[in-house]
């Protein structure tokens, strides 16, 4: 007995560094975390409980979406409660989770406001490297959404370079994870960087810029797409979708559909076979769910107003913000 | 599943913790289960033929070993053990020799993973069975086990069934034991430090190299040829010490593949140390039965090139593997001519006495080891480039345009891997050499030498091998080598 107890003990003493490491990597993300770590881990903590949003008891109003959503809408002006749960790379996949934790923390909002990029409705190409990699789900729900990916034929989940194991390495935090990060970050060097971040976008209820160009020319990635994909992706983010407005649906909760502005540039490239593709879809939608606003029409900015291909800067950020919050959140300031 | 996956990683320890709890008679039903589930994860759609190969050759031991009249037994020997192979030939040789015939067409079959392996092991029980070396099993499912013990099956070492059956039938060892847990955790932790720390790193300095090769100067060339000549050690070894470690701790003890092998001072002693399993395999059911040494020089000669023509196209079935068994069997002829040459020399000339005297003797060796190593270096050429052309690219390469600047001009830092990581495998192959030296002195494995080396020193290594490791774990993303033979 006693020979297997030092046995145990030389076993836990050699494999004492790797069991360090994987506590850090647990237990320290905004250490290595890149970038985009700060807005993900804000949703989070908002939608679990973590984290107090702010604002009053009164009306409550919730954006989901993805990096489009959070950059384009700045909650602060709508003069309301409302809370920006938008990530960067997401679909409605990663905000069907987001919403429906928010339901079990807070109870219904009032209105939800859901805008994704309208290739988001077709590509979830951030799956493991943001959804995953940041731990966005539960390991159950990684799971679930793992083998709905494969069921469904999901390009991205059903990548042949990961497997279920990558999501157990992710959510164990093992080294093999998140070994170039934190060499990358030489382990600690991104603490003050990411929380910083995480401060900023704290305080403005989950809004963040992407792209700070005084104005932008470049074409997004809708430009290039001459038809919509409708198969392998897009299948599970129809799914969850669909999921996002069964929930208003069961809620009562008053929901908007909207559209994010694409750039002259772009917009002037689009394939009109795409577009009409595009707007079926949401028209489709609206008919299934007609309890909700449906915008069928992309809006068309200026260049001026875009930090880059995709994303309004801080100009364009606060006149869609203003035009958008008086059209569906009417509020005596605007008015 | 590949031993360096997490799928393994989490695996593994299921395997044991459940070995270790049931009761000593069925712990040979859980690793076969368990056998069939790894080999399931790795290649489900083609499991068939290890059931097949298991089978034919479980009935064919029993059958062999019930004849009587010797010259029945032999063809039936020879026409058992060539069924036995034929889904190896057919599946990985087809190609092959559409290819030789001329023909432009390319039959599209899937190759079993392990197949060289298994198909190789249940062949020799055919052939112990035939020459009452091994008794035949009686039970299946043990002797399923044997062909489909899963630390062996994908890459070897190609184990007896004389020597691994008889332990199915032991219990002792098969209980949780510090001692034999420890050294199977010593020669895995040995293991994976040669995949993931080395040979991981130097794939990426070698796929750099040899993916453009005809942009590289001769030096760098050259550079890459002797990474690899490393990285194929380190990969194969490591994978060797891995399943040597697993079978341990399962209570198995298996055959070492690997002992020093470019500690050599000659071909043949190389062929002693590297892929002990299988070139002993060659030896005693290829090149005896073929007559050995036994029917004059010229046979002998004969036998030994036949046996590396089998062992590269064993490699692959490609003209650079053929060329690649070809040198090698070249090499052993010439030895062996050289040999009795030699012995002509040291009674005429007193050569030997001169070579024989202190400092004369000790650069005698050191260019023999030197000299040994690098033959063996410029043979992986066919072996690296996979085809023809490319082998002969690689080797001319070398003395086109050969720059001995590039190596000091910062051009190494430029193949992928950089100064940080250079510098690494610099030192994880200072490791290995200090640690096959001390092996091949004290003569024994690296548990063993670890077990006599003093707490502070194993201390030290030991977490300087998890250190290592636990930095190299994202580059690993490659198979084994001597996965895809």
């Amino acid at each position: 007995m006693k020979k297997k107890l030092l046995f145990f003990a030389k076993l836990f003493a050699a494999f004492l560094p790797a069991i360090l490491l994987i506590a850090f990597t647990a237990l320290c993300p905004m250490c290595y975390q890149d970038g985009e770590y700060p807005a993900w881990s804000y949703t989070r903590d908002v939608q679990r409980g973590k984290l107090d949003p702010g604002g009053d008891n009164g009306e409550r109003i919730v954006i989901l979406g993805d990096s489009a959503a959070m950059a384009d809408l700045v909650p602060k002006l709508s003069g309301r409660n409302v809370v920006n749960l938008a990530v960067g790379g997401a679909t409605p996949v990663e905000m069907y989770y987001t919403f429906k934790d928010y339901l079990e923390v807070y109870g219904k909002p009032d209105k939800v406001i859901i805008m994704f990029s309208p290739f988001h409705y077709s590509y979830m190409d951030n799956f493991w490297t943001r959804s995953i990699y940041f731990k966005h789900f539960s390991i159950t729900e990684a799971f679930k959404v793992y083998y709905q990916g494969k069921k469904t034929g999901s390009d991205t989940i059903d990548d042949g370079k990961h497997n279920i194991t990558d999501v157990i390495s992710c959510y164990w935090s093992l080294p093999q994870s998140y070994l170039p990060a934190l060499l990358n970050s030489r382990f600690n060097n991104r603490y003050s960087e990411n929380i910083g971040k995480y401060r900023e976008i704290s305080s403005q209820k989950g809004h963040g810029l992407f792209g700070r160009m005084d104005g932008c020319d470049y074409l997004n990635y809708e430009s290039g797409y001459s038809s919509m994909k409708m198969d392998g992706d897009h299948k599970i983010i129809d799914l969850y979708m669909r999921k996002i407005l069964e929930l208003c649906r069961e809620n009562s909760v008053n929901t908007v559909l909207g559209q994010c502005p694409m750039n002259e540039s772009s917009y002037s490239e689009l394939n009109p076979d795409y577009v009409s593709q595009y707007t079926e879809y949401i028209k489709e939608l609206s008919k299934i769910y007609p309890e909700g606003i449906y915008e069928l029409e992309i809006p068309k900015y200026d260049n001026m107003y875009f930090g880059d291909a995709s994303h309004l800067n801080e100009k364009g950020a606060e006149k869609f913000s203003r035009e958008f919050f008086a059209k569906y959140i009417p509020d005596p300031v605007f008015e | 599943m590949l031993f360096n996956s997490l799928q393994f990683m989490l695996f593994f320890p299921i395997v044991i913790l459940v070995a270790f709890a049931i009761p000593n008679r069925f712990k040979y039903i859980w690793l076969l289960i368990c056998n069939y589930i790894f080999y399931l994860s790795q290649d489900n759609a083609v499991a068939l033929f290890l059931v097949i190969a298991t089978v034919i050759s479980w009935l064919s031991g029993k059958w062999l070993y019930r004849i009587t009249e010797s010259k029945k037994r032999q063809i039936l020997t020879i026409a058992l053990a060539i069924l036995n192979l034929t889904p190896l030939i057919i599946l990985k040789y087809s190609n092959f020799f559409l290819n030789i015939a001329g023909s432009d067409k390319r039959l599209d079959m899937i190759l079993p993973a392990g197949i060289s392996f298994f198909a190789f092991q249940s062949t020799t029980y055919i052939i112990d069975c035939y020459r009452k070396e091994s008794k035949p099993e009686n039970n299946l499912f043990k002797y399923a086990l044997f062909v489909s013990f899963f630390p062996t099956i994908l890459s070897g070492p190609i184990e007896r069934s004389k020597s691994f059956l008889p332990q199915i039938d032991i219990y002792d060892n098969k209980g949780f034991d510090p001692d034999r847990v420890k050294r199977g955790l010593m020669n895995m932790l040995w293991g994976y430090f040669l995949k993931f720390v080395i040979a991981d790193r130097l794939f990426i300095l070698t796929d750099n190299v040899f993916s453009s090769y005809k942009d590289h100067n001769g030096a760098i060339i050259l550079i890459g040829v002797l990474a690899f000549t490393i990285r194929i050690y380190c990969d194969f070894a490591g994978y060797s010490y891995v399943a040597i470690g697993c079978a341990r701790i399962l209570g198995y003890d298996i055959m070492d593949n690997f002992r020093q092998p470019y500690l050599s001072r000659s071909i043949a002693e190389f062929w002693g140390r590297w892929h002990i399993s299988l070139s002993s395999w060659f030896r005693d059911y290829l090149y005896i039965p073929l007559g050995g040494n036994r029917k004059g020089k010229v046979r002998k000669c004969i036998n030994l090139m036949l046996v590396f023509i089998v062992s590269g196209l064993w490699h692959g079935a490609d003209l650079s593997f053929l060329l690649w068994g070809l040198l090698h069997g070249f090499y052993q002829v010439i030895a062996s001519v050289s040999k009795d040459l030699k012995k002509g020399l040291t009674k005429e000339g007193g050569v030997r006495k001169v070579l024989d005297k202190g400092p004369v003797k000790k650069l005698w060796q050191l260019l023999s080891y030197v000299f040994t190593f690098l033959l063996v270096a410029f043979t992986w050429i066919p072996f690296l480039a996979g085809n023809i052309k490319d082998s002969g690219g690689i080797f001319l390469g070398i003395f086109k345009n050969f720059s001995p600047l590039s190596l000091i001009d910062g051009s190494v830092f430029k193949l992928g891997l950089g100064v940080k990581n250079l510098l690494i495998v610099v030192f994880a192959v200072f490791i290995l050499f200090i640690t096959d030296l001390c092996c091949e002195r004290k003569k024994c494995r690296i548990d063993r030498l670890l077990d006599n080396t003093r707490p502070l020193i194993r201390w030290v290594f030991y977490y300087t091998l998890i250190l290592l490791i636990l930095f190299s774990l994202n580059l690993s993303t490659t198979e084994f080598l001597y996965q895809s033979f």
